[in-house]
């Protein structure tokens, strides 16, 4: 039945915009390729297509940490992280300036292996490193930068480094990268298309025609890249005939191409990437970090993540959908029927698609070591540190909300707990986060209150209510922009 | 360039070469001779990239769609090398970029010397 009915708005559609096509749009003077484009236009979709890719990027939080007494948000994707740390195979862009940054998975089996990409084991260098806060601090303060400067300059090549684990847990139900779907994404958005035009073979075949005539006429198609010939450069006759056979083939191939598309937005296959978007993912970092003694203390922090919206593409088909489309070649019939589940979730959830509620848990723990700092200056006491440590659980809940015909408003509550052990100066603490962040074209502004049960060091402040205005916008650009 | 490419008075025993590369997205394809035979190319096999032999006096035609999941850019490549190695005509490279949910198609075509 779908097939019948998709088949018939082709048509339908087909039929009402046959007037116009039939004016007949190719010039003599065009080429075949020329004639081509005016129906296959290949710049037509691709300043909007930037534009929503630029957009999507723009609204898609950049990753910052949920956690001080600033706006936050837990809608955050871990995609910029991951290739931020190279998970993604752009290790290259995450070197900071006065960093250096080495891959170390070939230390590791398993983490060396082609492809393996879901983990990565690298050291960091700070090649500009600083003495202590502390320390500089407790440098006289009308000497502190020339004495700072001599005591930087007595640090080594390695005196501030680190080794660090990144691991997301990528497998078919897990993460948010497009490769790890892109099977089923194929399955699923060829049994649509497939409902109304086999399109492949109907483009070999218009094909076909045009290169019988070439073939035909080859005395007179005389260049090696005949796409550039113009119909106005052959004889009267065969002019004329080409001009109507190519211009008929674009048609053709314009209208079934256009029926496939909404084929794929009947079956709901726009949504497939707003689905990946909400997968649940796990997000693992441990950081040592190795220093000499006037740098600071040495930390070890782990920090987990998982993230998690019920309207996902996991659920979007059953598991036995899931494992038998996850193959090269699946069941068509099975496929088939997997596509009606789908189509059937898409259009049950197009709200959820759209505003769900996602969430976000994350726990991090910090351990700094005890260290005494000596900068081996007269006047200057050794400064002892203990060891302490931090734990800190992060719970956040975001939705967005669209108010009349505007855009959408998001809302980010980010709840957290600061359990401080051994730092005198500071001490455990709650901060709750409501963010509201409104689009006007190409800027977001955030606007939130924060809450925290306490400021973050010892002071006679007991509860810390501030409230906050932001702006975000894209200052990077892309050599896109025209 | 555009979403077409015929090369012509491909000498015989040239090789046809097609890969798609990158983008969110799939895609598949035919592969239609004239003298009859056919195939159909899946995804995995496009990114992997396809060689087919010439023969005179056949035409060769590929209709490639490529569906797409998310706002991206799939480039496909495509060439004629000749028996010695060089290529015959210009090679073709078209970056096609598209929607969420949008499907575009490609045509190819080869025609071999004909006498």
């Amino acid at each position: 039945m779908r097939a019948h009915f998709a088949f018939a708005v082709a048509l339908l559609v087909s039929s009402q915009a046959a007037p116009l096509f039939a004016q007949g749009r190719c010039l003599p003077s065009d080429t075949i390729a020329g004639c081509f484009d005016r129906y296959l236009t290949p710049d037509a979709v691709i300043q909007p297509a930037r534009a929503e890719q630029k957009q999507e990027l723009m609204t898609e939080p950049t990753g910052l940490d949920t956690g001080g007494a600033n706006l936050a948000t837990n809608k955050k994707n871990l995609l910029p992280l991951l290739a931020l740390s190279g998970l993604l195979g752009q290790s290259d862009a995450d070197e900071e300036e006065g960093t250096m940054v080495f891959d170390l998975n070939f230390l590791v089996p398993g983490l060396a292996e082609k492809g393996s990409k879901n983990a990565q084991f690298e050291a960091v260098v700070n090649t500009e490193p600083e003495i202590a806060e502390s320390l500089r601090n407790a440098l006289p303060e009308e000497d502190r930068d020339e004495l700072a400067g001599q005591l930087e300059g007595k640090l080594g090549g390695l005196s501030d480094y680190a080794i660090r684990l990144t691991y997301n847990h990528s497998n078919r139900s897990h993460g948010r990268s497009f490769a790890q779907y892109a099977k089923r994404f194929d399955a699923l958005s060829r049994a649509a298309v497939d409902t109304v035009t086999p399109l492949a073979k109907v483009v070999a075949l218009q094909t076909s025609e045009i290169t019988n005539l070439i073939a035909q006429n080859q005395n007179i198609f005389t260049g090696e890249n005949a796409e550039n010939t113009r119909f106005d450069a052959l004889p009267p006759d065969v002019s004329r005939r080409a001009r109507l056979l190519v211009e008929e083939k674009a048609r053709e191939i314009a209208e079934r191409e256009d029926a496939a598309t909404r084929a794929m937005n009947e079956f709901g296959l726009a949504s497939f990437h707003k689905l990946l978007d909400n997968q649940p993912q796990f997000h693992l970092t441990a950081d040592k970090k190795l220093r000499e003694s006037l740098v600071g203390p040495e930390e070890l922090a782990v920090k987990v993540t998982y993230e998690w919206s019920a309207v996902n593409f996991n659920a979007a088909m059953s598991e036995d959908c899931h494992r038998a489309l996850d193959v090269s070649q699946p069941d068509n019939n099975k496929v088939r029927s997997c596509l009606s589940e789908y189509e059937s979730f898409v259009k049950g959830n197009a709200d959820g698609i759209e505003n769900g509620n996602r969430f976000s848990f994350s726990g991090e723990y910090v351990e700094i070591d005890e260290d005494t700092i000596d900068a081996g200056l007269d006047g200057i006491a050794p400064i002892v540190l203990e060891k302490s440590h931090k734990l800190v659980i992060y719970a956040g809940w975001s939705r967005d909300f669209t108010l009349g015909d505007g855009e959408p408003i998001s809302f980010d509550l980010v709840a957290e707990y600061e359990d401080i052990s051994d730092d005198p100066l500071r001490r455990d603490r709650g901060i709750a986060s409501l963010t509201f962040t409104r689009q006007f074209g190409g800027v977001s502004i955030p606007f939130g209150i924060v809450y925290a049960t306490h400021s973050e060091f010892l002071t006679d402040v007991d509860e810390q209510l501030s409230a906050h205005v932001g702006l975000r916008f894209n200052a990077g650009g892309n050599n896109d922009d025209e | 360039m555009s979403r077409i490419k015929i090369w012509n008075r491909v000498p015989d025993r040239s090789q046809l070469h097609v890969q798609v590369e990158g983008g969110e997205g799939a895609v598949d394809g035919f592969y239609m001779v004239s003298d009859g035979t056919t195939e159909e190319w899946s995804d995995g096999m496009l990114r992997a990239g396809q060689t087919r032999s010439l023969r005179t006096p056949n035409t060769y035609n590929v209709g490639l769609v490529l569906r797409f999941a998310g706002a991206s850019t799939m480039t496909v490549k495509a060439h004629v090398e000749k028996p010695g190695g060089s290529h015959h005509g210009d090679d073709y490279e078209e970056p096609v970029t598209g929607a969420a949910g949008d499907v575009k198609a490609v045509a190819i075509g080869a025609v071999t010397l004909q006498s």
